[in-house]
């Protein structure tokens, strides 16, 4: 099996629904896994830019907008949350911790922490509102009681914000596939052409 | 024939090169006409707030060159980014709306050049007088050229248009509007093209 592509997401990111749908067929389609990585893109953003730069009104109205467009094309569900920025620190965690034991479970996990709060609106911060999504695919109540001290989650957690660092990342989410890297969800489309053209090569 | 999709772009825009050379194409598949609207950035940005992109910290800078090629490659498009990029375009801008005046067809065909000339043939547009040598290859009088991006009436022709460009939500290049919708990068147009052949989603 040729290596897996790497996918450096940040839930707050509505970009990140829309990749986490995409994705999955594409490399499945090269023969390819995905390696889920969360990210807490402010830890990027700060050792880019110091204090988060913020965007201009107009840009995040428009953001909004195309990210709706964008998933209303692909029939992905996507709403604009009430809450929003989300801070996914637990749920980050969580999946860092499950992944020792199945990274598959972990990446379902993170696959249904977007569908609830970017399909369907809900907040995904706090231990109570993850609990039914943790539930729903068999997650033991301990492991989610436990991940947000879970110190080799937290290690995990942070490894994984340096490596997108060294890996060239400045937004997400962004992908590693055999070494090139991609920025958005408007580059699955060529990721999918770009492997084509490996294999035929 | 239904209303013509506007394009608004700046001369100096990588993105709008590659998005200038389909543009045409997708309008004419949906029966449209394409209305150019050259800007400049640098005002739109004083506005926005926002900073070119070879403005950014290095690693993103270096990846929006390494995506301006990869980008051009996949459509067959000779790109080779100018020395000293990025050039005023000022000039250009001023051209184009002083060449529309004359005639609207040939000044389309001057869009195309002039992209050509900065981005595939390294010609610096910066410079009046190799604008108006490139107004000369699309059939238009040299000399009245340069007297045109002089004229002060063409001058605030282009204020005026970038003005309207801001008004109406343009905060990048190219931006595309289909009626009250707009889409941002050349990364939309598989998007354009949709939204032109449904009416929308």
């Amino acid at each position: 099996m040729a290596e897996p592509i790497t996918f450096f997401v940040e839930f707050s990111s509505p970009f990140a629904q829309i990749a986490a749908h995409l994705i999955g067929p594409v490399a499945a389609k090269h023969g390819r896994e995905v390696r889920w990585r969360p990210i807490w893109l402010a830890f990027v953003f700060k050792a880019l830019y110091g204090d988060r730069v913020a965007q201009p009104p107009i840009k995040i109205d428009y953001i909004f907008r195309d990210a709706r467009r964008f998933a209303g094309l692909y029939g992905i569900p996507f709403v604009k949350p009430a809450v929003f920025p989300l801070d996914g620190r637990i749920a980050r965690r969580l999946c860092y911790r499950i992944e020792r034991e199945s990274p598959a479970k972990a990446a379902a996990f993170a696959k249904a922490v977007l569908q609830a709060y970017w399909g369907e609106g809900r907040e995904m911060r706090s231990v109570e509102q993850l609990r039914g999504v943790a539930a729903g695919l068999g997650i033991a109540d301990a492991d989610l009681l436990a991940a947000e001290s879970d110190e080799a989650a937290k290690a995990a957690e942070r490894r994984a914000c340096e490596d997108a660092l060294a890996a060239g990342c400045f937004g997400a989410p962004y992908f590693i596939v055999d070494g090139e890297p991609f920025w958005g969800a408007d580059r699955i489309e060529h990721i999918d052409r770009w492997l084509a053209r490996r294999m035929a090569a | 024939m239904s209303e013509p999709i506007e394009f608004f772009f700046d001369f100096v825009s990588p993105y709008g090169y590659i998005a200038s050379e389909r543009i045409e194409a997708i309008a004419a598949k949906a029966g449209r006409k394409v209305v150019w609207r050259p800007i400049l950035l640098g005002a739109v940005f004083k506005v926005s707030g926002a900073q070119p992109l070879t403005n950014l910290p290095p690693i993103k800078s270096d990846y929006a060159r390494h995506d301006f090629e990869r980008s051009a490659r996949q459509v067959g498009l000779a790109f080779k980014l100018p020395p000293g990029f990025p050039h005023a375009t000022v000039g250009a801008a001023r051209c184009f709306y002083w060449a529309e005046e004359k005639d609207a067809t040939k000044a389309a065909d001057f869009v195309h050049r002039c992209y050509r000339a900065y981005f595939a043939q390294g010609r610096d547009i910066s410079k009046n007088d190799i604008v108006a040598e490139v107004a000369g290859e699309a059939g238009f009088s040299r000399d009245e050229a340069l007297a045109g991006m002089n004229d002060q009436r063409i001058k605030d022709r282009l204020k005026a248009a970038v003005d309207d460009a801001i008004a109406r939500g343009v905060f990048g290049s190219p931006f595309i509007v289909i009626g009250k919708e707009g889409f941002w990068g050349s990364d939309r147009l598989e998007q354009v093209a949709e939204w032109l052949r449904r009416g929308g989603w």
